[in-house]
């Protein structure tokens, strides 16, 4: 099972669609291990970069200037490094809806949401503790840019890059993202590779604010392939909430499981996002 | 440039007023670096009642004036731009907060 889980997540490869006796395989090795695992459920996607950024030693960690929130970079031993966003350190930043102490929870959540759909965006996120203060863990991307420091147009001028925007934007509906702006993804140019960090203000009910350009897009198959895959994956589903309640409320985890199924509705019916149908995608 | 001569000849309130603008609010922008050691990548400062940004990355202070920052606190959100003046300035720390390119809070000199 972990060969065929790991294939299907291997980075930088296009994902190959399972046909149904795969599916189904993968749904008995679901079952399987949540019985043999009934109290604390397994994420059955870990990565050998989560059990690094989970298991190993701590070699430094960096305290980083500015920011509302506290921010650490973190040394692993023998093995990469992490942004640190600790508990203790969260600030509402001027915030209404999502409350502060929970956002090192939601960049987490949001990280099993992009693994179980297959979108690849989000880089490895863990939860652990480092030095007593509990927080999130996230992969540091070396030699990357964020969005600020790219030209949008060069973006979407790019097909292989744009189709990773439009990406981002439907999973930024799905986790209902209220925080997406310029500063919070990555870019590395050379390798065509966007990355989305910083999803502690998700699944809240905050104002969700639509990047405009990609209504009447039409959508790449790929990412309703993944959506589809993953509600015709009824354990898999059902596991993901369970995951998922673990870390953020269960009505959260109902609405977000309710915007999948409606904004693959919506690909379906028209293959892409009408503008039309901006109103009924917000609160 | 306002000379201490010229305040000298003023009136007190008017000189705190002057000596009001002739601190300088500004703050910086931090870019982090492979090794988690972080950089200038960028100063914003009032001149006047308006924000200029300056730095290297010309990507970064092109985007910084034409695609503005979003304020967060206003429901709707509300866009600010360079020329919104210090709610720009004080707004740029709740934004540059991932890690990677981090505000200070508004500092003065």
């Amino acid at each position: 099972m972990k060969e065929f889980l790991k294939g299907l997540f291997e980075k930088k490869k296009q994902l190959p669609i399972p046909k149904k006796d795969q599916i189904q395989q993968q749904q008995i090795a679901v079952e399987s291990s949540n019985s043999s695992e009934k109290k604390k459920k397994k994420f059955p996607f870990e990565t050998p970069e989560e059990i690094i950024l989970e298991n190993h030693e701590k070699e430094s960690n960096k305290p980083l200037n500015g920011g509302c929130n506290k921010t650490e970079f973190v040394e692993i031993k023998d093995d990469g490094s992490g942004i640190f966003k600790p508990k203790n350190g969260e600030d509402d930043c001027g915030r209404r809806n999502v409350k502060a102490g929970s956002y090192f929870r939601r960049e987490r959540a949001s990280y099993i949401i992009d693994k179980f759909l297959r979108f690849n965006l989000v880089p490895p996120t863990v939860i652990r503790e480092i030095d007593g203060e509990i927080g999130s863990l996230q992969q540091f991307i070396p030699d990357a840019q964020t969005g600020f420091e790219t030209s949008r147009s060069e973006l979407i001028l790019d097909k292989i890059l744009c189709q990773q925007l439009i990406k981002l934007w439907i999973f930024d509906y799905i986790i209902y993202n209220s925080d997406r702006h310029q500063e919070n993804f990555l870019v590395k140019l050379k390798e065509k590779k966007i990355y989305a960090i910083d999803h502690g203000l998700s699944f809240g009910n905050d104002y969700l604010k639509f990047y405009e350009e990609f209504f009447e897009t039409p959508i790449p198959l790929e990412i309703s392939d993944g959506i589809e895959r993953f509600l015709s994956w009824k354990e898999g589903k059902e596991l993901c909430e369970e995951l998922l309640e673990e870390l953020i409320s269960p009505e959260e985890v109902k609405a977000c499981m309710r915007r999948i199924e409606r904004i693959l509705k919506i690909i379906k019916n028209h293959g892409k996002i009408p503008r039309s149908a901006k109103n009924e995608l917000v609160f | 440039m306002v000379r201490y001569q010229d305040l000298q000849k003023t009136n007190w309130f008017f000189k705190l007023f002057i000596l009001m603008k002739m601190i300088m609010k500004f703050v910086e922008i931090y870019k982090i670096q492979n090794d988690g050691t972080q950089r200038v990548m960028a100063v914003c400062k009032m001149v006047g009642e308006t924000v200029v940004c300056e730095g290297e990355d010309k990507a970064l202070i092109d985007n910084l004036k034409s695609e503005g920052i979003w304020d967060d606190s206003k429901t709707p959100p509300q866009k600010l731009f360079p020329k919104d003046g210090i709610r720009f300035l004080e707004r740029l720390n709740f934004v540059f907060t991932s890690g990677y390119l981090n505000a200070s809070q508004v500092k003065e000199e």
